[in-house]
């Protein structure tokens, strides 16, 4: 896993007086590296003005 | 086979109630015929959490009662069915809520069964659950899983052990074990099946559907569960149109787009004979009259990981009182959604909201040209055991596959058996259609159906 990644799961669980469980950086270490990689996608992708939606909305949007 | 020829666990729901309507079977026999199929194959397949098989005996001898007295309720009387544990069943556990309290009513959607006059047999296992619950078994070869999360009734509905099943799909639960399976499983548009009494997995992105044989029995199931109900805040008002009036034996002027990029964008992890058996369908839709033309929605890149992530933080949101003790001794696949939920910040929640709302806009403009959209409903046919481990959810919502983005959108899913791979593995299409509008996806999968009637093979089990 990341360093970066460790540290930040690390300091986060510190708020919660946590630990992580031993050896979880080493099992999970591929897939949050990959939820990471994803994480940085979608941060980057520009969705100009595009709003938070309610969660359905039935009728189509009147442009 | 005709309805006389074969055993009464493997009759259709819609060729039950015919026979149970003119009174030529009897809900109890079909119940008791039901129950002894559980007995005899339900060891191999663990299906079941939690047979009630008095109290369905019970239903089933009141279920015959009225009906000899005339009071003849419709498709589903009689019908034994089961449900997942994720909807509360009265009387009984729901063990994915974590406590073995035994539930005070029923979910909306179990009412609305027992309102319909169905027999309720019992719960169905999922995976996820605390403890140490022994995987379901895919009826078509038991060394293989059935997908998840509505393993039970993926199972159970192939090997004739209910002859329906209500499931839920929060990033394809209904449709991966549906397709793996070889059943009709539907995801139905967000808003139109109450969430009451459904344990949550991801408020905003949790559907209640039925898993069946055929598609006409899903019809059937979704009719008597769909409509409005003032105690599931994001139920939507609105007709229930008659889903069984839509099912026709052609498509004539029907509009099918082709994703085809984002199939091209999946198609790396996507079996070959996935693809080929979808080309296929959708050549064989053409045939009965559909018009099918290419479309682009661009927003589907990032849809799998996006419905993932807004899960994961939903779930996390509600059990981090929990954290302590989830981090100590939950499951594997559950610690590493917390340590999701914990690399997520309230701006990336809220991006992927955003990304929600731009994928629900391009659905808009693609649906303003096409009826429904075609696409695979899963990536292989369904591995061994021994090819599956504890991260596999995860990993698969990480990278783009056809399920989760249906979610996100809330639009209506259906998965219909389109073919067999090697080794006899069932293989399915997806049909997504416009919101509300589960009939023309229905009619469309009907008329498939028909022409080329997988439903005729069942597991050997």
């Amino acid at each position: 896993m990341k360093k970066s990644t460790e540290q930040t799961i690390k300091a986060l669980l510190d708020q919660f007086g946590l630990e992580a469980k031993e050896g979880d950086f080493e099992r999970f270490g591929d897939v949050l590296d990959l939820y990471v990689a994803n994480l940085e996608k979608l941060r980057a992708l520009d969705l100009a003005d595009e709003e938070v939606g309610p969660t359905f909305n039935p009728k189509p949007r009147k442009e | 086979m005709a309805a006389a020829e074969k055993p009464l666990h493997y009759l259709t729901i819609d060729e039950a109630s015919k026979l149970i309507q003119k009174r030529a079977l009897s809900p109890v026999d079909l119940t008791k015929a039901v129950l002894d199929r559980i007995a005899a194959v339900d060891g191999k397949l663990n299906a079941y959490l939690n047979l009630m098989s008095d109290r369905a005996l019970s239903e089933a001898r009141a279920a015959e009662s009225e009906i000899q007295k005339g009071d003849y309720k419709g498709a589903l009387h009689g019908i034994p069915v089961a449900v997942k544990d994720q909807l509360d069943l009265k009387g009984a556990p729901a063990l994915i809520r974590g406590n073995k309290a035994q539930a005070p009513r029923d979910a909306a959607a179990v009412e609305r069964l027992r309102k319909a006059g169905a027999v309720v047999l019992g719960k169905l296992t999922m995976s996820s659950l605390p403890g140490d619950i022994p995987a379901p078994k895919n009826p078509w070869d038991t060394s293989r899983i059935t997908g998840g999360s509505s393993t039970g009734p993926g199972a159970a509905v192939a090997a004739g052990l209910c002859l329906g099943a209500l499931g839920e799909d929060t990033a394809g639960s209904i449709r991966n074990p549906a397709s793996l399976c070889g059943l009709v499983g539907f995801k139905p548009t967000y808003g139109l099946v109450s969430r009451r009494g459904l344990a949550p997995l991801c408020w905003s992105l949790d559907h209640c559907g039925p898993m069946t044989w055929t598609v006409e029995d899903n019809a059937h199931m979704l009719q008597a569960i769909a409509g409005y109900d003032a105690e599931d805040p994001t139920s939507v008002e609105g007709p229930v149109p008659n889903y069984t009036a839509a099912l026709k034996t052609d498509v004539k002027g029907l509009k099918i787009g082709v994703p085809r990029d984002y199939i091209e964008e999946c198609s790396a992890r996507t079996d070959g004979e996935v693809l080929t058996l979808v080309d296929q369908a959708i050549e064989e839709l053409k045939t009965l009259g559909a018009r099918v033309e290419d479309v682009k929605l661009p927003a589907l890149q990032l849809a799998t990981f996006t419905d993932a992530m807004i899960y994961y933080n939903e779930q996390f949101s509600a059990v981090r009182r929990n954290l302590k003790e989830i981090i100590k001794n939950g499951a594997p696949a559950t610690r590493a959604r917390m340590y999701v939920g914990l690399l997520t910040s309230a701006g990336d929640y809220v991006q992927a909201q955003r990304l929600r709302s731009r994928l629900r806009r391009e659905c808009q403009e693609v649906f303003s040209r096409v009826d429904v959209l075609a696409l695979p409903c899963q990536l292989k046919p369904a591995p061994t055991f021994a090819e599956s481990g504890p991260l596999d959810t995860l990993w698969k919502h990480l990278e783009p596959e056809y399920q989760a983005p249906f979610n996100l959108v809330g639009l209506p899913a259906l998965s219909l058996p389109c073919g067999f791979a090697r080794g006899n593995l069932p293989v399915a299409l997806q049909l997504v259609g416009k919101p509300f509008d589960e009939a023309t996806v229905l009619g469309a999968a009907y008329a498939y159906q028909q022409k080329l009637k997988w439903y005729e093979k069942r597991p050997g089990i």
